[in-house]
């Protein structure tokens, strides 16, 4: 039976249509992955059912019956329920609080047979409640405990757990194992499996193929707001589904030789390094690693395990209170990022929103930003417009930008070919070293493959790479060397051309058989 | 000694006001919404109780009246910083300055400096006498004969803790601030709360207002806020939003507001220096609390939180 089903769904921003008259059919009971690249619409539309977005045209029948959401609240009394990719909970608050956040139960007083609800919110009641349910799903969580403290997986379970509270029947899950560990994936799937059992019907958003044919019974794909094809997940394959989400072949991994590097001379080193957080805690605690002239080291791991203040570190934006960096021979512990430019470091910072451009000024401001104190742009402090514009003009050909106006703010480019502004600029200031931090988070399959092969482009002039992603088919399929780190120390390193991914698995989940011979440094 | 004590009871009577603020802006503040408004707010309340009262005689009209006009405000503010969202910095200066405006211009019209409504207020109106508790050595003295609201002020310290942390209200509040996509993703009205939350600000300045032009002063002027407000946000920051740690420093500074009034009088010509106490005082405790904060971060520069 049709649980959900969309007609003509249309939703329009101004202008632009992301969802372009959509019919949709989820059955019951069955696992419904829905693919298609970044800004394809995915989240437009699952928004809609969940009553975030209001559809501009289309109808939406849950049941068969036609409904109108104006939020959330009324999705949810339908039984549609949805775990986001980047979860929404409140840090400070307990994971019951978190759970039972909006239908809060209250104190309540009874005067014979009359009972008072009191304003006053029954916090023992609440906590013992949820308990209750996660020792029914067998979650192994404590409901007293603080949202903050918790793991990326931990924290999606206190998703799952705020929807089965609702008690509702069909779940949404948008790019739930984007930050998850394998491991993690593996019990997110008997999660998926269990639910599947108990009678839910499930929707999961990704763009992970391999998952789609682990797990799912039937795909859509949609390409540009437009549904491109509905395939039986047992009749397909991941070659066709990339094909028909991007429109032509792609390669899914890109091809790489490897060398044996360990008689290079090293050339960035890291000694010892430590520093804390705001709370003072160590979050990166005595990491040493070495890199050799045209090697890519790729540090894997977990987000959250200090992957972000390392990277802090290495490109200067916050100090360390112990240990060095070692460039060339030259110590620039604790130098600032301009400093580090001059020595040929490059950076692709992890959020390139945040670090990498800046929204509202020009994509040729953007281009020279950091460089922007060079001869070939800057004479005696004054910038040299037309020298600017014509760098410009030459990257956005040689990198292959898409660009609807090139003096345009880099705000109305996409994803893939704002990396890509990060990534000609980077590469045009010819550096001996490039840090690449999450180059490909967000970008759409196309850019994936064009960023990784830049990157191998890179290796081949004998050029160094530090390359540090959540990503860990990225690293496995780029690096030479894996490091991974968790809780703030590199817990163990592998060889890339032999590397599995259990093995790396373990690793990032903090286990690790040391051996003698890996003491000895 | 009895100088001493009258800096202490002058303290009560000095933090009254800025309690009011404090746990009045700090609903606001934790819903994500600094209401650099306060003091007009407060401005506004007093005004218009004078002036009701002036005219009516009434405290009852005249209080309701500022009820009244503080639900105005808030829901001027809310709308353009809430439904416009415009920058809020910038709506809560207009209402400062309009407070002021408003204020001179009614005054010029009555070709008067000062609204005095010292006839219409009351013994018991501007300090009630606690009987046997005044009769306690030392505290007695120090706690007897304030005005209601301010005794209000102080018990608003439990309640406002109990509303922001054991009622859906105050959870709503706290969970808007932290972190909104949270709370639209389960279907909380964002905007009512931060409405509502504003008013309960504008509500509690217009008592701040009322407690020092009627119960205090009984007149108007348009100085008599003398920076209360922003005093209010200097100690809501410092607290960082908590009531409890919020009113210990509004306390602080309703002390200090006490000794440059106090030691001023005691020494003569150079009397208006002291009267920087206060604002000296806020200066020194945004530095030392700026200077806590940032001793544990080796972040450089501005970290988003």
């Amino acid at each position: 039976m049709e649980i959900i089903k969309t007609i003509e769904l249309t939703r329009m921003f101004g202008d632009f249509i992301a969802n372009n008259q959509i019919d949709l059919t989820v059955e019951e009971n069955e696992i419904k992955a829905i693919v298609g690249e970044n800004g394809a619409g995915k989240s437009t539309l699952m928004n809609m059912l969940y009553g975030l977005l209001k559809p501009t045209a289309g109808e939406i029948y849950i049941r068969g019956e036609v409904v109108h959401f104006d939020s959330p609240n009324d999705a949810i009394k339908k039984g549609i329920g949805m775990v986001h990719q980047h979860f929404k909970l409140v840090p400070s608050l307990t994971i019951y609080e978190n759970v039972i956040l909006g239908i809060e139960v209250e104190r309540k007083i009874k005067l014979g047979k009359y009972s008072f609800s009191l304003p006053s919110i029954d916090h023992k009641y609440e906590a013992k409640a949820i308990q209750d349910l996660i020792d029914r799903f067998q979650f192994g969580l404590k409901s007293t405990d603080i949202v903050k403290n918790l793991s990326i997986g931990a924290k999606q379970k206190v998703e799952i757990l705020k929807m089965l509270y609702r008690n509702v029947d069909i779940v949404i899950f948008d790019e739930p194992t984007a930050v998850l560990t394998p491991q993690e994936i593996k019990a997110f799937f008997v999660t998926l499996k269990e639910l599947k059992k108990q009678g839910k019907s499930i929707i999961l958003i990704t763009h992970k193929l391999q998952e789609v044919m682990e797990v799912s019974d039937s795909v859509t794909v949609i390409k540009q707001g437009k549904v491109i094809g509905n395939r039986v997940t047992k009749e397909t394959s991941d070659k066709e589904l990339a094909r028909m989400m991007v429109g032509r072949e792609v390669l899914l991994n890109v091809e790489k030789k490897y060398q044996d590097y360990s008689k290079n001379e090293i050339v960035y080193e890291i000694k010892d390094l430590t520093t804390y957080n705001h709370d003072g805690i160590k979050v990166v605690n005595g990491i040493s690693f070495h890199l050799r002239k045209g090697e890519i080291l790729g540090i894997a791991g977990v987000e959250g395990n200090g992957q972000s203040e390392l990277l802090d570190l290495l490109t200067g934006l916050s100090q360390s209170i112990s240990g060095k960096i070692i460039f060339n021979g030259i110590d620039i512990t604790n130098k600032w990022p301009d400093e580090m430019r001059t020595q040929k470091i490059g950076f692709i910072p992890e959020d390139r929103y945040e670090q990498g451009l800046c929204l509202d000024m020009s994509i040729a401001e953007n281009m020279i930003a950091g460089h922007h104190g060079k001869k070939e742009v800057c004479k005696h402090g004054l910038l040299l417009t037309q020298k600017i514009n014509e760098k410009r003009d030459r990257l956005i050909k040689s990198n292959d930008i898409r660009v609807s106006d090139c003096e345009g703010n880099v705000s109305s480019l996409s994803g893939g070919n704002a990396q890509k502004i990060i990534l000609a600029r980077e590469f045009d200031a010819n550096p001996e070293l490039l840090i690449a931090a999450q180059p490909t988070r967000g970008v759409d399959i196309g850019a994936i493959e064009y960023i990784h092969k830049s990157l191998l482009n890179l290796q081949a002039q004998g050029k160094s790479i530090l390359l540090i992603s959540s990503e860990l088919s990225e690293i496995m399929s780029l690096a030479d060397r894996i490091a991974v780190i968790y809780k703030g120390q590199i817990i163990g390193e592998v060889n890339g051309i032999n590397a599995s991914r259990e093995e790396i698995g373990l690793l990032m989940a903090g286990i690790c058989e040391r051996k003698p011979e890996n003491e000895v440094r | 000694m009895d100088f001493i004590i009258k800096i202490f009871s002058d303290s009560l009577y000095f933090t009254g006001p800025i309690l009011l603020c404090t746990l009045g802006g700090l609903f606001a503040y934790k819903a994500n919404m600094i209401n650099i408004g306060l003091e007009g707010m407060m401005l506004f309340g007093g005004f218009i109780s004078a002036l009701i009262l002036f005219f009516t005689h009434s405290w009852i009209i005249a209080f309701i009246a500022a009820i009244l006009l503080a639900i105005l405000l808030g829901l001027l503010f809310s709308y353009f910083g809430v439904t416009k969202k415009a920058n809020f910095i910038i709506t809560g200066f207009a209402i400062n300055l309009l407070a002021i405006a408003v204020g001179k211009y009614v005054l010029a019209a009555l070709g008067s400096i000062d609204i005095n409504v010292i006839s219409d207020v009351t013994r018991q109106m501007a300090a009630i006498d606690l009987g046997i508790i005044g009769e306690i050595p030392v505290i007695g003295p120090i706690i007897n004969k304030q005005s209601f609201l301010t005794y209000f002020s102080f018990i608003l310290i439990f309640i406002c803790q109990f509303v922001l942390f054991n009622t859906k209200f105050g959870t709503y509040v706290r969970v808007v601030g932290e972190s909104e996509e949270a709370a639209k993703s389960i279907g909380i009205s964002i905007n009512k709360i931060k409405y509502l939350a504003v008013i309960i600000g504008a509500l509690l300045c217009a008592f701040a207002g009322y407690n020092v032009a009627i119960n205090q002063l009984a007149s108007y002027t348009p100085d008599i806020t003398a920076g209360t407000g922003f005093i209010a946000i200097a100690a809501i920051y410092c607290g960082a939003g908590n009531p409890k740690n919020s009113s210990l420093y509004a306390i602080l500074f309703g002390l200090s507001r006490s000794l440059a009034v106090n030691l001023s009088l005691r020494i003569g010509t150079i009397a208006g220096l002291l009267e920087m106490i206060p604002y000296i005082m806020i200066i020194i405790v945004l530095t030392v609390v700026g200077i806590i904060r940032k001793r544990k971060t080796l972040y450089r520069g501005f970290l988003h939180e």
